[in-house]
């Protein structure tokens, strides 16, 4: 039986994550109402559509998850669903990371769990809103944990833990690549062992490689993108710099402030001091062999996330993206440096275990102030983290008006698509908190939802992938609103009356249907309805893959508590 | 009291003074870095006029 101690240390361990990763959510969960800001988009109840599995219009660069967001929020309200998902991912993070380093003290253990959690990459990705990579990047540790029993046991209890953390991981296509990397550098061994671990790799990233393969989108991406999204520089040290010191997202805007200083350079060079001074206790604690693997996947990591920053591999990376379906995923190279973050935690707590055992010759009260330092190295290297993602995360209401023209919508024919106007893909409400957001009418409403799948970073615009967004686009520009949207086949036009643009739309010719003070919804007379954007076959295909990715992964959830039980039961035993 | 498996005070050759100071000065200090980065944080100007930047924008490189 564990002695109290030892129980109190366990719930130390898992209550220090979770405080972070709610402190950094605080707004979300002080406030009622739903967050929408930058990517983080919820909104009551997500309907299933086609768009949900990746065979609407645009790249499915949100799948599987749309259709597992619609599928929860049939059951729990979408803002509820929110505030228990995101802060429970954070916390998975550390929680993955200081079992990693299990065999140190507490003090080693708390300081990776709490850095798992605040640390310069999880910041600035929840700043940009996108929490669904962040269960990727959570699941990294777990992945490696899971992945290195099944390469030493082999038993099918131990591949489906392996499996049930690359579901969670492979929520978003970069999720899946980062979580895929993860088995296969922790469980890559016996060549049979390893033949399974890249066949449900494989097996789980069917559900956006089949619709990107089979949908209307186009497959490959505008290079563009490249320069806009690949790495930026924080503070005085250049790109290298801010990622080694575990930032460098490309948006300035996601960026805390105190990263703009030396502060990012300090942070870089303790991240190399502790992977240095850390190297030897964390190969006696996890295995040379495993630290080894863990550094090469952080090396990877690093590699292509600094890749579009380098003459030549800018160009390379150019060159994939314009013409390698897919390949669309490296634009965004930061997103990659997700085991870095999980090194550079485990290491600073190798680093404070060596330090603490240093210290602990000099009596307690030395620990003590060992402890006063390393555990709250977050607020340290980002003392700025929840003034960064505060804004995003601080929930909005939602115009009652969306809920009406839902209504008129769903008495509409059917096979409508409805687009938003003005033609953009970022919007700022009137009603919002302040940032700029994604178009919340996309997952709002039971119909084909055509808005503009073009970014604008700064003066640049990167080209979206939908071949019927940028035809609505481009006659949009050169024509009245009605005469395109009666060409692009669209039934209704909803207008955000709010839109710095609105007043300049040349509605003439569109039937009024519903108007408040945010909204207006009109009615294209003489439309016809569009062809199908996903045939039977891209249909059927598609359920396929998404089936069989949840029967997998259901299973392998299976599998994996009964060996966990087993598990706990010849313990006790 | 017992902290850390042992009792306060005991053990090492730190002098007993400097040895009840330490936590002090090292709490103090974590706080004083945290709080510092809070207000240099937010209390910098932008790197560019926010006026001069195009409102509806995904995002700006950094």
């Amino acid at each position: 039986m564990e002695r109290p101690s030892v129980r109190r240390s366990a719930l130390l361990l898992d209550a220090w994550p979770l405080l972070l990763a709610v402190v950094l959510c605080l707004p979300l969960l002080a406030h009622g109402g739903y967050p929408l800001a930058r990517d983080l988009v919820f909104v009551p109840h997500q309907p299933w559509t086609l768009a949900s599995v990746g065979l609407g219009d645009g790249a499915p660069r949100a799948v599987p998850l749309d259709a597992v967001v619609s599928l929860l929020t049939s059951v729990v309200d979408g803002g509820w669903l929110a505030r228990v998902v995101i802060p429970l991912i954070l916390a998975t993070a550390g929680w993955g990371t200081h079992r990693l380093v299990r065999d140190l003290g507490t003090v080693a253990r708390l300081t990776a769990g709490g850095f798992a959690v605040w640390n310069p990459y999880v910041v600035e990705r929840l700043a940009l809103g996108q929490w669904a990579l962040l269960a990727g990047y959570a699941a990294v540790p777990w992945l490696l944990v899971a992945a290195r029993r099944y390469r030493e046991s082999g038993t099918p209890g131990d591949l489906g833990g392996t499996v049930a953390w690359l579901g969670l991981a492979s929520l978003t296509p970069t999720g899946g690549v980062l979580g895929s990397l993860a088995v296969l550098a922790g469980g890559a061994g016996r060549s049979v062992r390893t033949a399974w671990l890249v066949l449900v790799c494989v097996l789980l990233q069917l559900p956006w490689l089949v619709p990107s393969v089979v949908g209307a989108a186009a497959s490959t991406s505008d290079p563009a993108g490249v320069d806009a999204f690949s790495a930026g520089s924080e503070g005085p040290g250049g790109v290298l710099t801010a990622l080694v010191g575990l930032g460098g997202i490309w948006d300035a805007n996601s960026v805390p402030g105190t990263r703009d200083s030396w502060w990012s350079t300090l942070t870089a060079v303790l991240v190399v001091v502790a992977v240095v001074l850390g190297w030897r206790t964390l190969c006696r604690v996890r295995g040379r062999d495993d630290t080894v693997r863990l550094a090469g996947l952080a090396g990877v990591g690093l590699t292509l996330a600094f890749l579009s920053s380098v003459p030549g591999g800018d160009e390379l990376v150019r060159r994939l993206v314009d013409t390698v379906p897919g390949a669309g995923l490296l634009r965004d190279s930061q997103k990659f440096l997700a085991p870095l973050v999980v090194l550079a935690a485990v290491s600073f707590a190798a680093s404070a275990h060596r330090v603490v055992e240093a210290a602990r010759r000099h009596g307690t009260e030395v620990v003590l102030a060992v402890g006063l330092v390393a555990v709250p190295l977050p607020f340290l290297l980002v003392p700025d983290g929840a003034a960064t993602v505060w804004p995003t995360v601080r929930p909005v209401t939602y115009p009652a008006g969306l809920d009406r023209v839902a209504a008129i919508l769903d008495d509409g024919p059917p096979d409508a698509t409805l687009a938003t106007l003005p033609w953009r893909s970022y919007r700022g409400f009137g009603w919002g908190n302040g940032l700029i957001s994604s178009d919340p009418a996309t997952r709002w409403f039971d119909l084909d939802v055509l808005a503009s799948d073009d970014l604008q970073v700064g003066p640049t615009t990167i080209r979206g992938e939908s071949p019927r967004g940028q035809a609505l686009g481009r006659a949009l520009r050169t024509g009245p609103a009605a005469d395109a949207l009666r060409a692009g086949h669209v039934t209704w036009a909803l207008v955000y009356l709010d839109d710095p643009d609105a007043p300049q739309l040349d509605l003439s010719g569109l039937t009024p249907a519903y108007s408040d003070a945010d909204l207006a919804l009109y009615r294209v007379p003489g439309t016809t309805p569009p062809a199908a954007s996903a045939g039977t076959t891209a249909r059927v295909v598609t359920g396929l893959a998404d089936g069989l990715a949840l029967v997998l992964v259901a299973g392998a959830a299976i599998l994996a508590a009964r060996r966990r039980r087993k598990a706990a039961r010849t313990s006790a035993g | 009291m017992i902290l850390f498996g042992s009792k306060l005070g005991e053990g090492g050759n730190v002098p007993l003074l400097l040895k009840f100071l330490l936590p002090a000065i090292a709490g103090g200090l974590s706080a004083s870095v945290t709080m510092y980065g809070v207000v240099y944080s937010q209390t910098k100007a932008p790197d560019t006029n926010p006026a001069s930047q195009p409102i509806l924008v995904y995002g700006d490189q950094s």
